[in-house]
């Protein structure tokens, strides 16, 4: 991986024990990592090897026990609450496994929800901007659905719209097709390797080879430490079984 | 393991889970129990003090006081003619005026003052020898041995009186000092709302007391019947025959026991009435609360049918919890009730007697906690009758109490709203606002409970209050039958009633510390009744500047008459009938018609009150005066009270404090009792019905909070939403009190 | 009930303090609901979010 790089994301050192249980368990133990303008890195190893506590602990919703995070130079571990959010709101976004939307608003409020809270442009250029990209990633024939009557690529993909819509340097994705079968999947694949076009970097937790094969870089998780990395390059449609052959080759060698 | 062990496992692990619910849920249970067991104490326990006093005492059936001279002789020919009397005597009295007395505590004790704030006749008495007895604190009759005196209860309380302090009696030759022996409760006058109380002293000194003069000479006649019901008509009899003394108060035996059970009685009424709403508090707060647990145990539940376990057996296993919530809640409410008793009816077990702790007194709270265990059990079998519909596949798939059925009209209903809703819409506003309120709006069913809740809790902290504020109020005295004013003189029966009238009106009309000066004139009239013409007792003089309220009609005009409820009642008339009335036998007969009716508790109820000029021949006058501002009309009462002797001078609004005084602190005690429980059960249900709120929203606040809406304001929406909804609580509250015509209430 | 006891009073009509029924009580409840709801909010402050969204 070249080193003459612009990193966007950097985390050093970065430690988190949760002292909730009896004895504390150390989850992280110690991560140093750095993403780049527009990188797609995807975090893979094995259940309760730390993946989802780092993407939780970089992207700020959880505060790392030591080590620190960055974002575009800034400091993320020493912000308060509301600095925090406000960090969230326009330079982060967030898919999960399961689609969390609010059950009282329609799929267009849930993503202009955001878009309108984070919006430093008028309110009609907002509302535009949200129509474009509920056109992009195919939903808007049922934006004015309700969460419950739409499937779920549908809302994956309304998931994607709705990160994106604060134009954001960084996405965070846990799990983005856990809950979906392989055709949706790959869906939301498509759409979130579409999201890298615009610039935005993007880091995805999953355990899915056939997803992690998308990604330029794979890190593999162990105990809380990156026991190995391994740079993909450009995904192309064409290469992509030779590409997820090899990555599952690399990851049986780590024990997958 | 058999089926009781896993209950008992079931609830115990619940309850360690759910601590805070639990426990919130128990303290209402056992607060709405204690509340509820209180007022059946407190109405048991002052029934029975009453009781036990008027057993000892013996008050009398009938009494009147008179002030001055009597002819004995009418007297004991009027007992002569009538045979119902089963005993009488006449008691006779000192009246001094309460500066005259002042006491001094025992060596050591430094305290000292007099009784000058007290209002109400002192009146030194021997023991009576029949009936009548004043009873001192063990319920014994006690007899004072010379030098000694019995004060009454009350005062001890308002002075601070011990045994063994000195009282000075300041008499027209000199001080006359005794000590204080004991305290002596008194049936006839221990409601604070007779006008006098007595103090008991030797035979010796109350003649040493009357040689040395400066006391008012007074009786009371005093009648016990054969039967209590003949009490109306014998009073009748007795104010017919012109040759009796009664220039002062007549009070009758149902009067003096009634008025006797009656504050203590509001009291008790107002804590069941209390008790009932938070009753009903605590039971739509099971509902929320098992309701909320079903559906986050659904899963669970679907797992006990799949394995073929009888819906009675699932409701049992959650019944358990509640049965021992209940069980122990009412019990405890009950044990605290003991204590809450004792410090409500302290005043009322001074004053009266000790009642005999019986049977009756742990049996009186025992129907209202059972009816607060049955109600909580009741209504907690009938919401997890839910668990019945419960199917296994909803359940278990959808993690849903509801069939597919409903289920799929409920995602409909969902949706149908979210389409409708478009953040885009709209001025824009603060979004975390528009959030509450939508939120609002799709969880109105849960979410109204706390609005009812608020508007239970306004109603059951102002209720009580509301009794306090009506009795302390200076407007009060209209529903007793005085118009409000600052000083009323009552001028009676004495031979120069005429003359002293004249000269007293006169005075308080030149006197430029008073004005509005109303002067009224008691009159006998007669009206045709059931046994032919009966006494009519009307006041005369100018209603046009304003007098009582009236409940129906108004305030009479020329040829018009206002009648007193309780004269409509005898009389069968309304406003706009005709009355007729003459003035004097064989007189001629006038017709009058009733202008209106009015609430009165003077001369037993029974008054008129007829536009006129104040004739010069009445019975008795009644004048009442404001004080300029700033002006004392406790002062001018004394002065005037000094210088015409046969007048009673009291300042109203003290008078009234002072007689309600009782009352109001028992409604007090009620009041603060009610607002600390409304405050508390506010504060509580809030807390329980958020913690159970936010576990349930948990990860729609966690998304919020991902997509940049920080901890501050995800916490304002909801205590915006607190707000919106508590707000309406209290508000549609005091609408309901509009509504039902300003808390006009028919106890 | 009163008007039973033939005092004389048939009806009470309350004669409430406005200050109070209107004013101190209103203000009292909605406090103490206030005060409850800033109590349990306060807890929404956690320094790891991610546990909300595991619900």
């Amino acid at each position: 991986m070249p080193a003459s790089s612009h990193p966007i994301l950097q985390c050093q050192s970065l430690t988190k024990t949760f002292y909730s249980t009896e004895p504390p368990t150390p989850v992280l133990n110690g991560i140093d990592l750095s993403v780049e303008v527009g990188e797609f890195l995807v975090v893979m190893g094995a259940s309760g090897s730390g993946k989802s506590t780092l993407l939780y602990c970089i992207s700020g919703m959880d505060r790392p026990t030591s080590g620190s995070v960055s974002l575009q130079g800034r400091d993320l571990t020493s912000l308060d609450d509301s600095e925090m959010s406000q960090v969230r709101l326009t330079q982060m976004g967030f898919i999960f496994q399961q689609s969390y939307f609010l059950g009282n608003l329609n799929v267009r409020d849930n993503i202009l929800l955001t878009a309108l809270k984070a919006a430093t442009r008028g309110k009609n250029a907002t509302i535009e901007r949200v129509e474009a990209l509920m056109d992009r990633f195919g939903i808007s024939e049922v934006s004015r659905h309700g969460v419950t009557e739409v499937s779920g690529g549908q809302l994956q993909r309304a998931s994607i719209s709705r990160a994106l819509a604060s134009d954001p340097t960084v996405l965070f994705a846990d799990e983005p097709t856990g809950a979906l079968n392989s055709s949706m999947s790959s869906e939301v694949m498509d759409a979130l390797s579409d999201v890298r076009a615009s610039g935005t970097a993007l880091v995805m937790v999953t355990h899915d080879p056939g997803c992690a094969a998308r990604g330029d870089r794979v890190i593999y998780l162990r105990d809380g430490l990156i026991v190995d990395s391994r740079a993909l390059g450009t995904w192309t449609k064409a290469q992509a079984t030779r590409r997820e052959d090899e990555l599952l080759a690399w990851l049986r060698d780590l024990g997958f | 393991m058999n089926k009781d062990s896993l209950f008992l496992r079931y609830a115990y692990n619940d309850l360690v889970k759910n601590k805070a619910v639990n426990a919130a849920l128990f303290v209402i249970v056992t607060m709405s129990a204690f509340l509820m067991a209180t007022g059946a104490m407190v109405m048991e326990r002052s029934v029975g003090s009453v009781d036990a006093l008027f057993e000892m005492a013996k008050p009398p059936h009938f009494l009147q006081m008179h002030k001055g001279g009597y002819d004995g002789g009418a007297l004991t020919a009027f007992a002569a003619g009538h045979p119902e009397i089963e005993s009488w005597q006449v008691e006779d009295m000192l009246g001094f005026d309460g500066s005259a007395i002042s006491w001094r505590g025992q060596p050591g004790r430094g305290a000292s003052g007099d009784l000058s704030a007290s209002l109400i006749d002192n009146l030194f008495v021997t023991q009576n020898e029949h009936f009548d007895f004043l009873l001192d604190e063990a319920g014994a009759i006690p007899r004072p041995l010379p030098g000694e005196v019995y004060v009454p209860v009350g005062y001890r309380q308002d002075f601070d009186l011990q045994t063994g302090d000195a009282l000075q009696v300041r008499t027209g030759s000199g001080s006359k000092e005794l000590t204080v022996r004991g305290f002596v409760r008194d049936s006839q006058m221990a409601s604070s709302l007779s006008s006098a109380t007595r103090f008991l002293v030797s035979e010796a000194d109350f003649a040493n007391l009357a040689r040395a003069g400066g006391g008012d000479r007074e009786i009371i006649a005093e009648y016990r019947l054969s039967d209590i019901s003949l009490v109306s008509k014998f009073q009748t009899a007795y104010e017919s025959d012109t040759a009796l003394p009664k220039n002062g108060q007549a009070v009758t035996y149902q009067m003096i026991r009634l008025i006797n059970a009656f504050s203590d009685g509001l009291v008790a009424l107002a804590l069941v009435f209390v008790s009932g709403l938070l009753m009903i508090i605590a039971l739509l707060n099971l509902r929320f609360v098992i309701r909320g647990t079903l559906e986050d145990e659904v899963r669970e539940i679907g797992v006990m049918k799949a394995i073929g376990l009888p819906h009675r057996t699932i409701m049992s296993l959650y019944l358990s919890k509640y049965r021992v919530t209940a069980l122990v809640g009412s019990l405890l409410g009950g044990g605290l009730a003991i204590i809450a008793t004792r410090l409500l009816t302290r005043s009322v077990q001074a004053n009266y007697a000790v009642a005999p702790v019986g049977l009756m007194t742990f049996l009186a709270p025992a129907p209202a906690l059972l009816l607060v265990y049955l109600l909580v059990v009741a209504m907690c079998r009938g919401v997890l009758r839910a668990v019945r519909r419960v199917e296994v596949v909803g359940a278990l798939v959808h993690g849903s109490t509801l069939n597919e059925k409903q289920n799929v009209r409920r995602a409909k209903s969902l949706s149908r709203r979210a389409r409708r809703t478009d953040l885009a819409s709209g001025a824009g506003g603060n979004i975390n606002r528009r959030l509450a309120l939508l939120d609002l709006r799709a969880g109105a069913r849960q979410w109204v409970l706390v609005p009812i809740v608020f508007a239970l809790a306004a109603v059951l902290i102002v209720l009580p209050t509301n009794l306090l504020t009506t009795f302390q109020s200076p407007r009060f005295v209209t529903y007793m039958g005085a118009p409000e004013s600052d000083l009323r003189v009552d001028l009676q029966f004495s031979k120069d009633v005429a003359a002293t009238h004249r000269k007293v009106l006169s005075r308080m009309e030149s006197d430029d510390r008073l004005t509005a000066v109303r002067d009224f004139a008691n009159l006998l009239f007669e009206t045709p009744g059931e046994d032919g013409w009966e006494n009519l007792r009307v006041e005369m003089g100018d209603y046009s500047r304003g007098t009582v309220r009236f409940l129906h009609g108004q305030a009479p005009s020329d040829g018009q008459i206002a009648l007193s409820v309780m004269n409509a009642k005898q009389f069968t008339l309304q406003a706009g009938d005709e009355m007729k009335i003459r003035r004097t036998r064989d007189g001629p007969t006038e017709s009058m018609v009733v202008s209106g009716i009015y609430q009165d508790v003077t001369s037993g109820g029974r008054t008129a009150k007829m536009q006129g000029a104040v004739a010069g021949d009445a019975v008795g006058y009644v004048i009442y005066a404001d004080t300029v501002a700033g002006g004392d009309p406790a002062a001018l009462a004394r002065e005037y009270s000094n210088d015409f002797a046969s007048a009673t001078v009291i300042p109203m609004k003290e008078y009234v404090q002072q007689t309600l005084s009782y009352i109001t602190s028992a409604f007090r005690s009620a009041a603060i009792l009610a607002g600390v429980f409304g405050l508390g059960v506010a504060l509580l249900i809030t807390s329980l019905f958020l913690k159970l709120r936010l576990t349930r929203e948990r990860s729609e606040m966690g998304v919020l909070m991902a997509m940049g809406f920080s901890a501050r304001e995800i916490g304002s929406q909801v205590r915006f939403k607190i707000l919106l909804t508590v707000g309406v609580g209290p508000f549609s509250a005091s609408c309901l009190r509009r509504l039902l015509g300003s808390g006009s209430s028919e106890l | 009930m009163i008007s039973q006891v033939g005092l004389g009073i048939s009806r009470l009509n309350f004669i409430p303090n406005p200050w109070l029924v209107y004013l101190a009580y209103p203000v009292a409840l909605i406090a103490a609901g206030y005060a409850a709801a800033a109590a349990l909010t306060s807890r929404l402050r956690t320094p790891d979010k991610s546990a909300w969204l595991r619900g």
